[in-house]
């Protein structure tokens, strides 16, 4: 089961993923972060997965996913306050520059030679 | 972390050897007798892997694998397949229905842990 | 490489190894209960459990390894301290024990298998692991020695790039729709080492309105840092094979260990592939596929080894090293390095057999030949080509290098040179070449006597040698190489040589010569080897050589060698000892005499005259115009005084033996023959100009000529009546050995 919430924060929009953001989910979650974005997204975006119970690859991979559309209209997007069993997969795939939160943008390059 | 399995054999002995390999390995175990017995644990519950023997009554191991594969609740369950050098022919049909990960009898524990670490670790 | 036999001996010695570890372990177990926390009671079962396993892996006894293994890492976390010995503990590892002897029991002692009860072994495993939570580490990664750091993901002290394997995969869009998700493989491959780097790879990625979330778009550059092989790593992509594409590096320092490794590998001539799959640098599903494309490629087939590099399958220098191991085998096939024991009587029944096979194939062909049948006869060919091989492959196994036996007298040198106060070297030349060993064996006591002598009498002392304006050091040389087919043995010494004037003296003394007799100097020599020429009690007295050099002579004679003196005053003494390369079989010459058959060994026919008219006029021996030089020559008939058949043409052989030629008449020429000699019987062993017999394909025996012997016979006769000398001119018909018509008729 995936939700998605979406809170204002000072430093821009907020959106707080739970439960599994699996396989199962990707399809579901991926409607939902595209309404979250609407048509011209723009700003800071946090993803907090601080309630995610489940994450794996193919969940990862939408969240890399997430971050090349807010990209394409020079938005950024921060990954923050991922639960453990999150955590251990973004660090297992190195992707921990997904929530590092020193440089919005800078995540985003290492991997986009 | 402890992973919960559904091990689908008609041979009481089998699913206590792979019973006894998978808790002592510190994961749960749901067995099945056949394939019918099967699709009645899908009730919900999350599985992470479904080890299965080929050859059982009633619903053998290719339909199993079909029926899982259809059910959007687990069908992106991985299956690893238990399965004889004598029914290495079966192997193309159970691929083509969706089953990739086979293990040939008689295995080792130890290779038994590693494919469930390797599906679903 | 071990025969069935040892291989039981061994697993024997194991299984008895094994009951003393087990029955070890349990003693100190029994001391933990009373004591839990006696170290070196600890540390002893452990080691009891650690040794075990070493050894039970040599013998693929996997479920005892296994076994063995979950026991250990217990008992490490215990000595460690990680681990309490309670008393249940205790309780399952005598349990265990009681396993470990049960399995060894198991231990099927000729086919070394190990069934175990598996229900109960797993559930012994499974109350053993779950006191130990590092079991899922699977068997290869126990104790990883190159790094410390294990699952952390910065980068590890004790290890660098260098020491990491590089495994690069790239995903298919469908393996996550078919329930494999990477990152479980991910997770086990960090069990087999530390990922020190990891890139994932999201170029194709597209963004999120575009992509579909349940296709994978992802690769990965892992560096891992393992003590793994090859084919563990890829083993942890088994199951996904089919939805990546996978290419595994070795770390630049292992890839020298692969180096290393094929460069080891025994020399057996393979396929290039299997040389890399040997050595561990490539895998059996890569090969696989590389000859799939190469196979693929019909029309331009390329070589493997640039499949492989392409592919980025194998490193470059892997495939050149595995070519340049091609090459060296190919090369050194002939002088393979292994070698196998075997009991000298099993080579000489196989000898005899090939012996008695050389007859029968003989026998088989004669009779092709009679029945005139052209398929049959070129049946019998074939097969007699193929016996040849056999015969010469089978005589090839006795050879061995003479060296060891030369080698020997680095001591006796030693020896006899302190004894003696004198300063000699000696000096090793052709220590490789091969003879037979029953030559060999037989070699070693008048080789002896010979070094002994040449320290002895031969080799001044250090005073005498300076005066002389010699070095003060002696120098002795073993010298053997080959010579139209025999073995030629030096022995040479720079000592002073042989003293002529008292060998004569003493030979005179002796009786052994008229005191008028009028005797070359090499003549004189060679009565050194005459029997009763020395005794004992002069050994000091003579200034040459002579202790025992009859008994020399004797050894070389059994063994159909001869033996020469080559012997310059001041200068130095060489003994020449010429051997035939092996006892058994020899190539040979048939000639007839009436209705009496010879064979001349091969290597000594130089050629073959047809004599016209009885040039010798009915004598035994004369002389014969040869080219315009004195031919000595002896009538066989004549000499063995055989009935004389009134055969109108007459053949000459012109043998040779050393420098010595000579020539024998002979009624007529049948061409080569492979022949075993059979000893003669101790009734003829004191036969003159015989050195044995054969058997003939027609069952007819054949006597074979011992031209030694011969010649020595021949040459008292001629010597002693050169006004014998009788000059005629034989019409040469064929020159060489291998003559042509009609010397290379069949044998019959």
């Amino acid at each position: 089961m995936f939700t998605l919430e979406q809170q204002a924060s000072e430093a821009g929009t907020r959106l707080v993923l739970s439960g599994s953001l699996t396989i199962y989910e990707v399809r579901d979650a991926r409607d939902a972060l595209l309404g979250a974005f609407g048509g011209q997204p723009s700003g800071h975006w946090q993803l907090d997965l601080s309630a995610l119970d489940e994450l794996d690859t193919a969940g990862a991979q939408l969240l890399l996913a997430a971050q090349r559309q807010l990209r394409l209209s020079d938005a950024t997007l921060e990954v923050c306050n991922p639960s453990a069993s999150a955590l251990e997969l973004l660090q297992l795939l190195h992707l921990q520059g997904l929530f590092s939160s020193q440089g919005p943008a800078a995540s985003g390059d290492r991997h986009a030679q | 972390m402890g992973k919960t399995i559904l091990i689908v054999d008609d041979s009481q002995s089998m699913r206590q050897l792979v019973k006894m390999t998978l808790t002592g390995a510190g994961h749960q175990v749901i067995e099945a007798v056949d394939g019918r017995d099967a699709l009645t644990k899908l009730t919900g519950q999350k599985i992470n892997l479904i080890i299965s023997d080929v050859n059982m009554p009633n619903l053998d191991g290719i339909g199993l694998v079909k029926a899982v594969k259809a059910n959007p609740a687990y069908r992106f369950t991985p299956i690893c397949m238990l399965t004889t050098e004598s029914e290495q022919g079966k192997k193309a049909e159970g691929q083509a229905a969706g089953a990739k990960a086979w293990i040939v009898k008689p295995f080792q524990p130890q290779q038994l842990l590693s494919a469930v670490e390797k599906l679903a670790g | 490489m071990l025969n069935d036999q040892q291989w039981s001996q061994l697993l024997l010695s194991f299984v008895e190894e094994a009951h003393d570890l087990a029955k070890q372990a349990e003693e100190y177990l029994l001391q933990l209960e009373q004591t839990p926390t006696d170290e070196d009671a600890i540390n002893g079962l452990f080691r009891a459990m650690h040794t075990l396993k070493g050894s039970a892996g040599l013998f693929s006894l996997t479920p005892l390894v296994n076994f063995t293994h979950h026991l250990e890492s217990l008992l490490m976390k215990v000595r460690e301290g990680q681990q309490a010995l309670t008393p249940v503990l205790l309780d399952l590892l005598l349990r265990g024990l009681d396993e470990v002897n049960a399995m060894v029991e198991l231990i099927d002692a000729d086919s070394g298998e190990l069934v175990v009860d598996e229900a109960r072994h797993a559930g012994l495993i499974a109350a053993l692991t779950s006191h130990d939570d590092s079991h899922l580490i699977p068997l290869t990664t126990i104790e990883p020695d190159t790094c410390k750091s294990f699952g952390r993901l910065d980068k590890c002290a004790s290890c660098d790039q260098e020491a990491a394997w590089h495994i690069s995969l790239r995903l298919q869009p469908e393996i996550l729709g078919n329930g494999f998700d990477p990152a479980s493989f991910l997770r086990y491959l960090s069990r087999l080492g530390d990922i020190l780097q990891l890139e994932l790879i999201d170029d194709a990625l597209p963004a999120l309105a575009e992509m579909d979330p349940e296709s994978c778009y992802l690769g990965m550059e892992i560096d891992l840092c393992t003590t793994a092989g090859k084919a563990e790593i890829e083993d942890v992509f088994e199951f996904i094979r089919d939805f990546c594409t996978l290419r595994i590096l070795p770390p630049n320092a292992a890839l020298d260990d692969y180096l290393r490794l094929i460069h080891e590998l025994p020399e057996t001539d393979q396929k290039i592939g299997r040389i890399l799959v040997a050595s561990g640098l490539l895998t059996e599903l890569e090969l696989d596929q590389a000859l799939r494309l190469q196979a693929a490629d019909a029309q331009q087939p390329r070589p493997l080894g640039s499949v492989l590099v392409e592919q980025g399958m194998v490193p470059a220098q892997g495939v050149n090293a595995a070519l340049a191991k091609q090459q060296t085998v190919r090369e050194k096939r002939n002088q393979e390095n292994s070698q196998i024991r075997v009991a000298a009587h099993k080579l000489d029944e196989l000898i005899n057999l090939v012996g008695e096979l050389v007859i029968s194939a003989a026998g088989a062909q004669l009779r092709a030949q009679l029945k005139g049948d052209a398929a049959c006869i070129e049946s019998t060919q074939t097969v007699n080509l193929h016996v040849e091989q056999i015969r010469e492959a089978a005589l090839k196994l006795r050879m061995i290098e003479i060296g060891d036996t030369f080698n020997r007298f680095h001591r006796v040198v030693r020896d006899v040179s302190q004894q003696l106060g004198k300063d000699i070297r000696l000096e090793i030349q052709g220590a490789d070449t091969e003879l037979d060993k029953a030559v060999i064996d037989r070699l070693a006591d008048p080789l002896t006597h010979l070094v002994r002598n040449a320290i002895d009498h031969g080799i001044e002392p250090a005073d005498q040698r300076l005066a002389a304006g010699k070095s003060a050091e002696g120098h002795l040389r073993l010298d053997a190489y080959h010579e139209s087919g025999m073995i030629v043995i030096e022995v040479a010494d720079d000592g002073h040589g042989l003293n002529t004037r008292r060998i004569r003296e003493k030979a005179v003394a002796r009786g052994l010569i008229d005191a008028q007799a009028n005797l070359s100097d090499h003549d004189v020599q060679m009565l050194i080897f005459a029997a009763g020429f020395s005794t004992a009690d002069n050994v000091s007295d003579l200034s040459g050589r002579g202790v025992g050099m009859d008994v020399v002579r004797s050894a070389i004679d059994a063994l159909r060698g001869t033996i020469e003196i080559d012997s310059r005053p001041g200068e130095g003494c060489t003994f020449r000892i010429r051997l035939p390369l092996t006892l058994a079989i020899i190539d040979g010459f048939l000639i007839s005499l009436g209705d009496d058959y010879f064979v001349i060994p091969l290597d000594m026919v130089t050629e073959c005259l047809e004599l016209e008219a009885d040039q010798l006029d009915g004598a035994a021996y004369g002389y014969l115009d040869l080219r315009g030089r004195p031919l000595p020559c002896l009538s066989l008939a004549a000499h063995f005084k055989l009935r004389e058949a009134p055969s109108k043409r007459r053949n000459i052989i012109v043998v040779s033996h050393g420098r010595q030629q000579a020539g024998l008449i002979v009624d007529h020429l049948h061409g080569e023959l492979q022949t075993v000699i059979k000893p003669l019987g101790q009734l003829f062993q004191h036969l003159q100009g015989i050195g044995g017999s054969t058997i003939l394909g027609s069952g007819q025996v054949a006597l074979i000529l011992d031209i030694p012997s011969l010649f020595r016979h021949l040459h008292t006769h001629v010597e002693a009546s050169p006004a014998d000398l009788r000059t005629s001119q034989p019409r040469q018909i064929a020159a060489g050995q291998q003559g042509e018509t009609p010397c290379n008729s069949s044998a019959t």
